[in-house]
C-alpha cells in the first residue's frame, strides 16, 4: 500500500470517528488538521518497534 | 551603580544582602518600567502592585532582623499565566478560564517565595500554553513574533521589566522565545522542577522553563526552585545539583558535539553560517568541537511529539471542550479536535518510539559533554501570526533532557540569534557549567532598543 493510500485510509477513519461525535458536516470542517494527524500516524507506523520495548511514561 | 530595573538576578540578591539596595526600591523600579513599556509590548496579563510590594517589604524585614530570606532575596519575578497563584487570577490566556482564582499555589510558586521573591505578576501565554499568537510584542521589533507560548514571560525579562520569569516548555515554548528575545531559557530534566498546580498542555511533555538574563542568573532561580515533589507523579527523584557552584567553577572547556541533519537542513543561510562561525570561535577558546550524526529513531520525533501532545491535550481539556469549544481558538481547537479522535494504539505506539529516542539520546554523550544546535531555524519571523518553529527544541523535550538557549548574536536584520545547549538526563550541573563557559567565551550579552 502507498503512503498515499495509507494516509487517505487513516484520514477516513479519522474523520469517520470526528463525524461520530460532531455529526459530519463538522468533520469535513475538521479534514485539514486531521489530515495532518494522519500523515503523522501513517509516518510512525514506518518506524520499527522491538516487540518487547514498553512506553515509559514520566 | 546601574539602573535599579536593569539589574540581573545574582547581582540583584548580592547588593540587597549587601545592604546596598532595598527590595522594595528593586520592586518599585521595576514596576514603574512595567507602566511605561506595557502599552507597546504587552507582556502582562495582571499585575500584583500591592501584593509585591508587600513581599518586598517582608524580605526587606528580614533582612534588617539579620535572618536569611533566601536565595532570590528581593528578585522581582513574573510567571506565565498557567501557573496558580492563591487569590490570584490564573487565566490560561484562555476565555474558558477568564475568571479562575486558584486557592493555592503551585509548587514552584512557593518555592519563589519562599525564597525571598518578589512576584510582580501574571505573565501573558498564549491560549493554554500552545500555537494561537499572543498579543506581545517582541521588544526588539513589534513587526516580529515574540514567540510563544511563554511570550510574556520572555518579552517582560528581555525589555528588563523583571530579572527573571518562570515559562514552560512542551514543544518549544521556553527556548524558543528566549532565543527570539535574546535572553538565555532553561528547561531543565523532566520532573527536576514539579508542575503541580500548573495548567498542563500534555502530562508527559510539560516541563516548567526558566526565563532570565545570564546562565548564573538560570542557575540561582533553578537552585531556587529545583528539587522533588511528592504532588507531581513525574517529580524526579535523582538529587539537585549544586548548580551554582557549577557555573562558578566553570573554566574547563566543554566537549562539544554539534549536530547536523535537520539542525542545518532546517536552518536558513544565515542562522547555519552563524551557528558554523559560534562553533569556530568556541574550539578558537579551547572547547574541544566535533561534528555528530543524529541516531535513526530521529526521523520520528516530530510527530511522534505532536501526536502525544493531541492525544493528552484532548484528555485534559475534553469535558470542557464538549461544552466550550466555541471558545477555543483555531490552533488549539483544530489539535484538541485531533487528539479526540487519534486512535489509542497510535498513542502509544509514539510513545513506546519516545522511548527509543530517549534511549539514543543517552549514547550521544559518550565523546561530548553536551550537543548543539541553532536554538531555532531562524531569527523571530517577521509574521505576528505565528509564535515560530518549535522544531529545534521539540526533541529535547520530548526525549525530557535538559536544554539552554544562550544569544549568540544579531541577525542582519538586527534581530537575536541563539544557540542550544542540550546535556543528558538529570545533568543540569554539567549544562550549566558548558553553558556558562560558552557564555564567557562568546561575550554576547544583548538588550533590546526600548
Amino acid at each position: 500500500m502507498g503512503r498515499e493510500h495509507a494516509v487517505e485510509e487513516v484520514l477516513e477513519g479519522l474523520v469517520a470517528q470526528a463525524g461520530s461525535l460532531w455529526g459530519q458536516e463538522d468533520a469535513e470542517r475538521q479534514r485539514p488538521g486531521l489530515q495532518v494527524s494522519a500523515e503523522q500516524i501513517v509516518h510512525l507506523s514506518t518506524h520499527p518497534i522491538p516487540v518487547d520495548l514498553e512506553p515509559r511514561f514520566f | 551603580m546601574a539602573a535599579l530595573h536593569t539589574l540581573g538576578v545574582a547581582e540583584g540578591v548580592a547588593l540587597t544582602r549587601q545592604g546596598e539596595i532595598s527590595p522594595v526600591a528593586l520592586a518599585e523600579a521595576c514596576l514603574a518600567r512595567i507602566e511605561a513599556l506595557e502599552p507597546a509590548l504587552q507582556a502582562w496579563v495582571t499585575i500584583d502592585r500591592e501584593g509585591a510590594l508587600a513581599a518586598a517589604k517582608r524580605c526587606e524585614e528580614r533582612l534588617q532582623r539579620g535572618e536569611n530570606p533566601g536565595l532570590l532575596a528581593g528578585v522581582p519575578v513574573g510567571l506565565k499565566d498557567i501557573f496558580y497563584t492563591a487569590g490570584l487570577r490564573t487565566t490560561a490566556g484562555s476565555k474558558v478560564y477568564a475568571d479562575f482564582v486558584p486557592d493555592y499555589d503551585a509548587t514552584s510558586v512557593s518555592r519563589l517565595r519562599e525564597n525571598g521573591a518578589t512576584l510582580i505578576g501574571k505573565a501573558v501565554t498564549t491560549e493554554f500554553a500552545t500555537s494561537d499568537p499572543s498579543p506581545s510584542r517582541n521588544p526588539w521589533n513589534a513587526a516580529h513574533t515574540p514567540g510563544g507560548s511563554s511570550s510574556g514571560s520572555a518579552v517582560a525579562v528581555a525589555s528588563r521589566m523583571v530579572p527573571a520569569a518562570l515559562g514552560s516548555q512542551t514543544g518549544g515554548s521556553t527556548l524558543r522565545p528566549a532565543a527570539y528575545n535574546g535572553i538565555v531559557g532553561l528547561k531543565p530534566t523532566y520532573g527536576r522542577i514539579s508542575r503541580y498546580g500548573v495548567i498542563p498542555v500534555s502530562w508527559c511533555l510539560d516541563h516548567v522553563g526558566i526565563l532570565v538574563r545570564s546562565v548564573e542568573d538560570a542557575a540561582t532561580v533553578l537552585q531556587a526552585i529545583a528539587g522533588p515533589d511528592p504532588r507531581d507523579p513525574g517529580s524526579l527523584s535523582e538529587p539537585v545539583g549544586a548548580y551554582l557552584t557549577a557555573v562558578q567553577r566553570a573554566d574547563t572547556p566543554p566537549r562539544i558535539g554539534v549536530l547536523h541533519g535537520h539542525f542545518a537542513d532546517h536552518a536558513d543561510a544565515e542562522t547555519r553560517q552563524h551557528t558554523e562561525a559560534v562553533a569556530q570561535r568556541l574550539a578558537q577558546a579551547g572547547a574541544a568541537v566535533q561534528d555528530l550524526a543524529l541516531p535513526p529513531s530521529f526521523s520520528t520525533v516530530l510527530a511522534a511529539q505532536r501526536i502525544i501532545m493531541k492525544v493528552e491535550m484532548a484528555a485534559f481539556h475534553a469535558d470542557m471542550f464538549m461544552t466550550q469549544r466555541h471558545q477555543y481558538r483555531p490552533h488549539i481547537r483544530a489539535s484538541i479536535e485531533s487528539g479526540l479522535v487519534i486512535p489509542g494504539v497510535e498513542y502509544l505506539r509514539a510513545q513506546r518510539l519516545r522511548r527509543l529516542f530517549q534511549d539514543d539520546v543517552s549514547q550521544m554523550f559518550q565523546a561530548v559533554d553536551v550537543l548543539l544546535t541553532p536554538a531555532t531555524p531562524a531569527p523571530a519571523p517577521r509574521d505576528l501570526t505565528t509564535t515560530g518553529d518549535a522544531s529545534f527544541q521539540a526533541p529535547w523535550t520530548y526525549a525530557g533532557v535538559p536544554a539552554i538557549a544562550l544569544p549568540s548574536g544579531l541577525s542582519g536584520a538586527g534581530m537575536p540569534m541563539g544557540i542550544q545547549l542540550i546535556a543528558p538526563h538529570a545533568q543540569e550541573d554539567r549544562l550549566l557549567r558548558a553553558a556558562r563557559w560558552c557564555e564567557v567565551a562568546l561575550e554576547v550579552s544583548l538588550a533590546p532598543p526600548v
